[in-house]
């Protein structure tokens, strides 16, 4: 017979609190308002406004009556605290803001930008999965050997090139050879022009899904040789487990915990940091929406597709962490 | 086992066949490129920013006032030398003592919402753009005007407070054009509705707006059923755009780009440029109040080196006024060419023998030559000992800080007009707006440009102009230093387009597809 310890309200909020989902979504909620005071920051100690960026030196001309009343437009005129807390507001309440300069809703913005990025990012994660992880093995199956050299100088050249220069040099040699240019024609979303829209995310996905690989490959084989070494590895084959077993049960399994984190932090990068890709390829993207947002000072644009790409970070750390956990069963007992 | 493995390799290679099979057909299918255009269009227009500002009076940006100048007309257009002729109206009537302009519309015009357009639209129009609230940026172009009537519905009649030479350049500009007076502007900031060659018909932020042809044109019909501009920013997936067919038309302001862009089937046509590149003294700032120290720099640059090495030699050496009626002539200036022994002299004289150390702030992203332009200035003066240190700002910055007055030198390309009298009086005049920007007016100034605006005998202009012109290069306001050049990529089908200086696009309503 066991007796049951009954804790008192503070011991059970305690243990809430240290519960480790509560303490996962509360460091993300921290995370997400330091973003967002941060842009905000930054934002606005970078001289210049919105109104120097829409009516550039014609805004010499202006008033100091038309300029406060741009200024008031603009939600200018209020201080910095009530700029955020009104902004926060409206996030809170669903409105992101609005773009003057695209006449539109943030959100409606956003709306039509991040299903661009999100197509890009997944296209651009499996390539590089598929070309990581198999460069990774192929290098690791021989290590020391010319498949070992080929592959890991491949690596470093797809790591060592910008995607601005491979995307450009890609795009202008199908162009000139074939006159092959998918992305000089206006974008077609996934659920319009399904043939033209694959046309026109191939060569970002593929410049993009190159340059992740790189580092995808060299965890891969880095992994694949620590866990060769491996007591339990040794067991299993004095066991009789069948070589390719051996390979994909024990260590490919294993190998791969370090892998998806890797994949996952590179996935949260493509989600914001497909900027320059988004621009050479003039795919309508929310890198490019956070580009075109800072160069026209508009604040709420930036600010909160910022926030949005922040959450979509912050999720995907989550989702991370959970394929993380049913990879390796081990670490939901930690 | 060993069956099991061979399964799973069939299954492998047949969706690997799959899948490219489906990106070949892709590959294959869905391309709207130029041989599947229509002879009607759509013409594709390359821009690489979007055509943010569609309000026509208070757009700033090339891009907007490319497209509106397709959707509105102005009461006066240019002919291909710039010169004022008729537009909306006929060149209008000038009373003797030049203050009362009569201009007499054409008949049977109308909005492309079937509206018609009469003189009171254009009463309308005019008195908005003078209405501060409005922020109208041609507002102070019209500031001789003293008063708008529309004594019926084919007359305007300008009375001016005094006589404005400039006016009929002024009207010619997209940022006077004529709207239609029953519209809300905050509704025509979404969608433009004017007299011009094409209709607006939608718009993709940051992607794509499209016009269609406004059969009832008053000038005639239109050569294309539409005309799209396509948003492709970085500038060297435009000139492969070109290339493969995808845009039929692009501008860009570098001859890089531009060659990269010719092909067999893309034509390159060069024209000149207006605007000016020049090195800002603020005279008034404590680093160039002396005239020796300004000079010093003047005789100490050599421009045709910055032609060479910024604009790679595709621009030419010029003085104040560009427009070609009006033009400076750059040897008339002190050292028109480099004499690093003058230089010498003007600094000794300045009291700073061993030279001095100065900053030039330098725009990044408003032009593609700034910073090459900065570098070979700042190797340059460096023979004489002249220290100049680069600020680079971004676009947005470097505004606020250039219009403040803020800084002792700047880096510039500056926008000119036909008439040299606008672009320059705000900077050089004693109530000019922009005169905190030059830091430099006298009260010689100030009468010769209020005669220059007040001089219709465009003979006696020129003189005026070249006189200020001289005043300036001899007190070395600024370092003015060349004009640069315009390519417009077309590509073969493209026919009808006339090039002409600065770029303008007043033939592209003409443009037809082969």
């Amino acid at each position: 017979m066991t007796a049951t310890v009954q804790l008192s309200p503070w011991g059970r909020l305690g243990r809430l609190v240290t519960h480790p989902v509560v303490r996962r979504v509360a460091e993300a909620v921290l995370t997400l308002v330091g973003v967002s005071v941060l842009t905000f920051v930054v934002l606005r100690v970078l001289p210049g406004d919105q109104i120097t960026a829409a009516y550039g030196t014609d805004a010499g001309d202006l008033t100091g009556a038309q300029r406060a009343q741009l200024r008031a437009y603009y939600g200018l005129d209020q201080p910095l605290t009530g700029q955020y807390l009104s902004w926060l507001g409206g996030i809170l309440t669903g409105n992101l803001g609005f773009s003057s300069n695209a006449g539109q809703s943030v959100a409606h913005l956003t709306a039509h930008a991040l299903p661009v990025t999100l197509e890009l990012a997944v296209l651009a994660i499996v390539l590089a999965l598929a070309l990581g992880v198999l460069g990774g093995l192929l290098a690791a199956s021989r290590p020391g050997a010319l498949r070992d050299g080929v592959t890991q100088t491949a690596s470093l050249l797809a790591l060592s090139a910008p995607v601005f220069l491979t995307g450009t040099v890609l795009a202008r040699v199908l162009a000139d050879s074939f006159g092959w240019n998918p992305n000089g024609q206006a974008y077609a979303p996934l659920t319009g022009n399904l043939p033209l829209n694959l046309q026109q995310m191939v060569l970002p996905a593929l410049v993009l899904g190159v340059s992740i690989a790189s580092p995808i490959a060299q965890t891969t084989r880095t992994a694949v040789l620590d866990i060769r070494g491996e007591d339990f590895i040794n067991t299993a084959r004095a066991k009789g487990v069948p070589e390719r077993a051996l390979q994909v049960r024990h260590v490919l399994r294993n190998a791969l915990i370090p892998v998806v984190t890797m994949s996952g932090l590179q996935f949260g990068f493509l989600l914001g940091g497909a900027v320059v890709v988004e621009q050479v390829f003039s795919l309508p993207g929310i890198g490019r929406q956070v580009l075109l947002g800072m160069g026209q000072k508009e604040y709420a644009v930036v600010q909160s597709t910022v926030l949005v790409i922040a959450v979509l970070f912050v999720l995907v750390n989550l989702a991370t962490d959970l394929v993380y956990r049913l990879v390796d069963p081990r670490v939901w007992s930690r | 086992m060993l069956r099991r493995d061979r399964r799973t390799t069939r299954r492998l290679l047949a969706a690997g066949a799959a899948a490219t099979a489906l990106a070949t057909m892709a590959a294959c299918s869905g391309s709207d490129n130029a041989s599947s255009k229509g002879a009607g269009g759509p013409l594709v227009f390359g821009i690489t920013a979007d055509a943010t500002q569609l309000l026509p009076w208070t757009a700033t940006a090339v891009q907007s006032q490319h497209v509106l100048g397709q959707v509105y007309s102005s009461l006066l257009d240019q002919d291909d030398k710039l010169n004022p002729v008729a537009g909306l109206a006929e060149l209008p009537h000038v009373s003797k003592d030049g203050r009362t302009y009569t201009f007499t519309l054409k008949s049977g015009v109308t909005f492309t919402d079937g509206s018609a357009l009469d003189s009171d639209d254009v009463k309308y129009s005019l008195d908005r753009i003078l209405d501060p609230d409005t922020k109208a940026v041609a507002r102070s172009s019209l500031a001789a005007v003293r008063k708008v009537t529309a004594p019926d519905k084919t007359h305007v009649v300008l009375t001016l407070k005094a006589q404005d030479a400039s006016l009929l350049t002024a009207l010619t500009s997209v940022n006077t054009v004529v709207l239609p007076s029953d519209k809300p502007l905050a509704s025509l900031k979404r969608k433009p509705v004017g007299s011009g060659p094409y209709a607006y018909r939608n718009r993709t932020p940051n992607q794509s707006l499209t016009l269609v042809r406004n059969a009832d044109y008053f000038r005639g019909r239109p050569g294309l059923r539409s005309l799209e501009f396509r948003v492709i920013q970085d500038k060297n997936s435009l000139a492969s755009a070109l290339r493969s067919g995808s845009v039929d038309m692009a501008i860009f302001d570098d001859s890089v780009t531009a060659k990269t862009a010719k092909s067999g089937s893309v034509s390159i046509h060069t024209v000149d440029q207006l605007d000016y590149h020049a090195l800002q003294l603020r005279a008034d700032s404590r680093t160039f109040r002396g005239l020796d120290t300004r000079l010093a720099v003047q005789c100490a640059i050599d421009r045709e080196q910055v032609v060479k090495t910024a604009a790679l030699g595709q621009g030419k050496v010029v003085g104040p006024f560009t427009s070609p009626a009006f033009a400076s002539d750059p040897d008339a200036r002190p050292c028109p060419k480099r004499d690093i022994k003058a230089a010498k002299k003007h600094l000794a004289d300045a009291g700073r023998p061993k030279g001095f150390a100065f900053t030039a702030l330098v725009p990044q992203g408003l032009y593609s030559t700034a910073t090459d332009e900065a570098q070979n200035l700042q190797a340059q003066l460096g023979d004489v000992g002249i220290k100049m240190k680069i600020e680079t700002l971004d676009s947005s910055a470097y505004v606020d800080r250039w219009l403040a007055g803020k800084f002792d030198a700047a880096i510039a390309l500056n926008g000119a007009v036909a008439d040299p009298a606008p672009a320059y009086a705000r900077y050089f005049t004693s109530d000019g707006n922009f005169n905190k920007v030059a830091g430099y007016h006298s009260a010689a100034l100030d009468k010769l440009f209020a005669e220059g605006i007040a001089t219709s005998d465009t003979g006696a202009r020129k003189e005026i102009y070249a006189k200020i012109s001289r005043n300036l290069e001899d007190n070395a306001a600024w370092i003015w230093l060349y004009s640069g050049r315009s390519y417009i990529a077309t590509n073969t089908r493209v026919h009808g387009f006339r090039p002409v200086i600065d770029a303008s696009l007043q033939s592209l309503w003409e443009t037809k597809l082969g």
